[in-house]
């Protein structure tokens, strides 16, 4: 929107990508035993359709006031989920800290839906903006624009902290996989690649504790829970990961 | 089960050498999506680029305007391109295993756009002042880089701040010592009557709503009070600078003081770094003062050693004990490296 055409393509581009993997995300999970949020995949993939269209409005598919609707639902979902996480998990604060991502997404859609055809009634054009004080970022296009990459940054750190080998003597190889037994389920955790990786392990502790594929623990927690050595390639209790 | 679900709170939770440098990859973002204004794609930007070099001396303007020329010729390719760099930057900064790739590309980068960017500063122009920036916030992202390189020292012996880890402990105090020491010295070479005012009337006029109301009435109460004012600032600045070199809790105290003045200089010098002005390309100096002040932060066990040191109790603070080191070999974590 605020750049050459080109621009504008390849943003689009790379936003239908997106839509196009969390689809495939949410075909292939079932027949690959995997996991993942059916409703974070699906908004993902809303998300990248809408924003292809603002910024080629040829790739629009649906009317504005559609995509409106889709995401005030969105949010509205996801405030459920973090309030209802909030409620069974008391203070703990990963799981609101999971959906607050996806809730500000929400909103980030909505404010740039409302916002772009202001800009455009007002006759703001790329040659309109080009001008030192003649335009530029709100207030809240700069809060939502910097949270979610501020929320990439957290997440680059959580994620690489999981798969980073530690320092130190080489470490005993993984024992292979149990079968499933009293309530245990092998865990596939580094197979869920993508954003939510981390929210996987953060949340179930699968990321040390069930992380399998040459994951290894973090040497800080190991020394605060040295009895976790033995479950850091084992199985995952059920429910950390299914009820999502 | 619990104690399954009690790992993930703890899971490697960052120390308080990565969160500081997880600050700094968040403080690239900006800059990342400020190079994404309509502004910078056009012609404009190399203009903007160009006038660094005014007031510099020949060898410091010609690579200025060398760039800005390059720059001009493909203004979006080449925006783009520096837009991508900074995303790349943050994001390097941010995985754990790239994060030296990612300091070492902070490093260099920033010198270069503190060079052909920002003119140096205007440090050699005359002109500069800490108030609106000096000397100029790439250079700070240069030097948090350099003083939150991971490792490099023995863990056994933790240095008393974070900062510390990466040169050693003198070397960084005198750091710290030349920059705020610099800064004081700018503030007096432009101290005069009406210094202040015509610079805070200046800011007025590029500047929208309340920001510029802000400013005019800054402009407003420092009429002919600008010398004095700046004498004060001089002060203030140069017992931040040899702050770092005073016991633990008086040290304390001017970290306080030195993010204060700060966010003072962010909000009302620097405008919040111009982001709202459609010409902005980052946030200015005063967040990256706050982080370098945060790094700098001296360690809770030092405090309680030079305590115990006083009071002759050599079992509880851990005499024997290396500076920085805590009871149970717990490192401090985010959220504690204020503690």
């Amino acid at each position: 929107m605020t750049g050459p055409g080109w621009l504008a393509g390849t943003l689009a581009a790379v936003m239908l990508s997106v839509a196009a993997y969390c689809v495939s995300r949410l075909i292939c999970v079932r027949p690959r035993g995997r996991t993942t949020e059916r409703d974070v995949d699906t908004v993902h993939c809303a998300e990248g359709v809408a924003m292809a269209g603002m910024l080629v409005p040829s790739l629009g598919l649906l009317p504005g006031v559609m995509w409106e609707a889709a995401f005030a639902a969105a949010a509205g979902w996801f405030a459920s989920r973090a309030i209802r996480a909030r409620r069974r998990d008391g203070a703990r604060t990963p799981p609101p800290g999971h959906y607050l991502p996806h809730l500000m997404e929400s909103g980030a859609m909505l404010y740039m839906l409302a916002a772009v055809p202001a800009a455009r009634a007002a006759g703001v054009t790329t040659a309109g903006m080009g001008g030192p004080g003649g335009g530029g970022f709100g207030a809240g296009a700069f809060v939502f624009a910097l949270f979610p990459l501020g929320y990439a940054v957290w997440t680059a750190d959580r994620f690489t902290a999981l798969r980073a080998p530690a320092p130190g003597p080489p470490r005993h190889r993984p024992a292979p996989p149990r079968p499933a037994a009293g309530g245990l389920l092998p865990d596939r955790g580094l197979h869920h690649h993508g954003v939510h990786a981390d929210h996987d392990a953060v949340r179930a502790g699968s990321g040390g504790g069930c992380s399998a594929g040459g994951a290894v623990l973090d040497p800080h927690v190991q020394r605060l829970h040295p009895g976790l050595s033995r479950h850091s390639h084992g199985p995952c209790p059920v429910g950390e990961r299914g009820g999502r | 089960m619990t104690a399954a679900r009690d790992v993930p709170a703890r899971l490697g939770t960052p120390d308080a050498r990565r969160c500081l440098q997880l600050a700094l990859a968040g403080l690239w973002l900006p800059d990342a999506v400020l190079q994404c204004q309509a502004f910078m794609f056009t012609k404009g930007f190399a203009g903007m680029l160009a006038a660094a070099a005014a007031g510099n001396p020949g060898w410091a303007a010609a690579p200025v305007l060398w760039a800005a020329h390059l720059a001009g010729r493909g203004p979006a390719l080449a925006n783009a391109g520096f837009a991508t760099v900074q995303l790349l930057i943050a994001l390097a900064i941010a995985g754990r295993p790239t994060v030296k790739a990612g300091l070492a590309a902070s490093a260099g980068w920033a010198l270069a756009v503190w060079w052909l960017g920002e003119g140096l500063g205007g440090v050699l122009t005359g002109g500069a002042s800490p108030v609106t920036g000096a000397p100029g916030a790439a250079v700070l992202y240069a030097l948090l880089a350099v003083l939150l390189w991971p490792g490099g020292r023995a863990r056994q012996q933790e240095p008393p701040f974070v900062a510390a880890g990466s040169a050693g402990v003198l070397t960084t105090r005198l750091a710290w010592l030349a920059l705020w020491g610099s800064l004081a010295c700018f503030t007096l070479a432009q101290a005069s009557p009406g210094g202040l005012r015509r610079t805070f009337a200046a800011m007025a006029s590029a500047q929208r709503g309340w920001i510029s109301a802000m400013d005019q009435a800054a402009a407003g109460l420092l009429a002919q009070r600008g010398a004095a004012v700046s004498a004060v600032l001089a002060v203030v600045l140069l017992v931040i600078a040899i702050g770092v070199f005073m016991p633990g809790r008086a040290a304390r105290a001017v970290l306080v003081l030195a993010v204060a003045v700060a966010a003072l200089i962010w909000v009302a010098g620097e405008n919040f770094g111009g982001v709202f002005t459609g010409s902005g390309t980052d946030p200015n100096s005063g967040p990256l003062l706050a982080l370098l002040a945060a790094a700098y932060w001296p360690r809770a066990a030092g405090l309680r050693r030079a305590g115990d040191a006083r009071t002759g109790d050599g079992r509880a603070g851990g005499a024997q004990e290396p500076v920085g080191e805590r009871a149970g070999g717990e490192r401090p974590v985010c959220g504690e490296v204020a503690s």
